[in-house]
């Protein structure tokens, strides 16, 4: 019993908050593409962070839940529909058994995120229930959701099994009367902020300006692996013979035709091209939500200002944890 | 040794800028070194060529550590005397496993053989010969689960990639690209001149860990016939 895919959306997989201890295998992290909304998707259905959503791209699946289901949606904004009813984001909604919720197109935003009260019950493969394509492992069979997929889902928590009792008794809507939005503002022209990597002092003056004061835009090659970006080219001061090494969510490489990637969650651990900068972590669940053809403009901050801006985020995101708890139990 | 940030959520240790197999050991004796001693927030860490990365959380360097310091100031601190430790300790003789691959070269198996070869004026025996002569090393995974960057290929086996890339390299494939040599664990677009093929896989995903190699292994490859090559695929599909 759980959910049954109808439509597949575009880029639906399961995800969690990815597999960690492997990258010295050569084995990806993954995970959601904007971690933010799925974790806080998760809390909204009483789930701990690192429960399993489903996450799509630029357009939601249509699911049937198979048995009475708590759900909630998070991240970029649709106009989702249970059985035709509006039934909104950001908070905790009920489904019947045999009802069947539409997603829809996303706008602003390119990721949203569905969690189920228990979580998506697939198998986990070195401990994390994410789908690593590649490797065919992970998620549901190793692969995106297509029609017809079944999906498992776990037990939900006591605290999810009171709120789903007290939505039941609502009348024809059984939806929370609240919501948490997780507010971002996706300007036409996104301000990136990045911290210098080792190698920014051998790129050209001029690329190193250009990188900073010229807009860059995602192009349609971009997907879960990493954006390419087309603007202003780059190059080094002189050609460098580098050895592959470790890289990261968010490392920003120039390959020689010097336009910028910015690599995302399924990235490779490791990677050869030069590196210019790294997107600061706190902006990282931003870049994720850019359509391609959106602008971005990158400024430079420096290394402890990118941790203290991670630092007060992780607080935010602790008290937005409280605040929905809260409002589960009253 | 050098210790440099790697964005805010990680650590680059560096010990040189090229290729060598003591700089090898010196990052695997960091990296066990902290698997003993790992420090609160410690996510994973990620060796190379010359040097290696750490990945931690600052939320829990800092709920754990000293207040007023920087989660990344603490970080450095802690490895930089964590592989002064490392490094005063008695040089004990390492031991590095020693992985035999056992390859069918040339014919469908290696359809570039015959262009290597050419290319350096050599037979195709003669660059089985010497592609299986060396002790290779491991120094790093990377681009696939479970493929290995290996250390060792001969300067006279060194030859640039296809001008055309294949749009499908078969799973335990054995090439050549510029001066390093592998095996793709997955099958997979690629450049690398394919010169023989392995029966022996090299990703894993029921075991633990779950590849054949890691970093700091020697590697040996046996040059076999076609027919130990499907003895062996049918001896492992039959252990399953």
């Amino acid at each position: 019993m759980g959910l049954t895919i109808i439509r597949q959306g575009f880029g639906s997989s399961v995800q969690d908050l990815g597999r960690f201890g492997y990258q010295k295998y050569g084995i990806i992290v993954g995970g959601a593409m904007d971690p933010d909304s799925a974790k806080t998707a998760n809390w909204l259905v009483g789930n701990s962070s690192s429960s399993a959503v489903i996450e799509y791209s630029f357009l939601g699946p249509t699911v049937l839940f198979t048995e009475d289901t708590l759900f909630a949606l998070t991240g970029a904004s649709c106009r989702p529909k249970l059985d035709h009813q509006a039934i909104g984001m950001g908070r905790p909604c009920l489904a019947h058994e045999g009802q069947i919720l539409e997603i829809g197109g996303l706008s602003p935003g390119s990721r949203g995120y569905l969690a189920v009260a228990g979580g998506i019950d697939t198998e986990p493969w070195l401990g994390s229930r994410s789908t690593y394509e590649r490797a065919g492992r992970g998620g549901f069979k190793g692969r995106r959701l297509n029609e017809q997929d079944r999906l498992p889902v776990g037990s939900p928590s006591r605290l999810a099994a009171a709120v789903m009792k007290k939505l039941a008794a609502f009348g024809r809507e059984k939806k929370a009367g609240w919501f948490f939005s997780w507010r971002r503002a996706y300007g036409k022209k996104q301000m990136i902020r990045v911290t210098p990597d080792r190698l920014w002092p051998k790129f050209s003056e001029e690329s190193r300006r250009a990188f900073l004061q010229t807009d860059y835009r995602v192009t349609p090659a971009s997907d879960r692996m990493g954006y390419r970006l087309s603007g202003a080219g780059l190059s080094l001061n002189q050609p460098l013979e580098l050895y592959s090494e470790a890289v990261t969510n968010g490392s920003i490489q120039v390959p020689k035709n010097g336009q910028p990637i910015i690599l995302l969650t399924d990235h490779q651990s490791t990677g050869g091209y030069p590196r210019i900068a790294q997107v600061a972590a706190v902006d990282l669940p931003i870049v994720a939500q850019l359509a391609p053809g959106s602008l971005l403009r990158f400024r430079l901050i420096t290394v402890p200002e990118a941790e203290r801006l991670y630092l007060e985020h992780r607080r935010a995101l602790e008290l937005l944890k409280g605040r929905i708890s809260r409002k589960l139990e009253d | 040794m050098r210790i440099e940030p790697f964005g805010e959520l990680a650590v680059r240790v560096i010990f040189g800028n090229r290729m060598d197999p003591a700089v090898q050991q010196r990052i695997n004796r960091l990296a066990q070194f902290v698997d003993q001693h790992p420090f609160p927030g410690f996510i994973e860490y990620v060796p190379a060529y010359t040097n290696i990365v750490f990945y931690y959380d600052p939320y829990l360097v800092m709920k754990h550590g000293k207040k007023g310091i920087s989660a990344q100031r603490q970080v450095i601190d802690y490895l930089a005397a964590l592989s002064k430790r490392a490094a005063c300790q008695p040089e004990e003789r390492i031991k590095r496993r020693t992985v035999r691959i056992p390859v069918c070269y040339g014919g469908g198996f290696g359809p570039d053989l015959d262009e290597v070869a050419a290319y350096h004026g050599l037979s195709p025996e003669a660059v089985i010969a010497k592609h299986s002569a060396p002790v290779y090393l491991v120094y790093m995974l990377g681009f696939a689960p479970g493929f290995p960057f290996l250390g060792g290929l001969p300067e006279e086996l060194a030859t640039p990639r296809r001008s055309a890339p294949r749009l499908r390299i078969a799973a335990g494939s054995v090439g050549i690209a510029g001066r390093q040599t592998g095996a793709y664990p997955l099958s997979s677009p690629g450049g690398w001149q394919i010169i023989g093929r392995t029966p022996r896989p090299l990703f894993l995903p029921d075991a633990h860990p779950p590849t054949l190699l890691r970093a700091g292994d020697h590697v040996l490859f046996d040059p076999i016939s076609e027919r130990e090559y499907e003895r062996l695929i049918h001896e492992g599909v039959r252990e399953k």
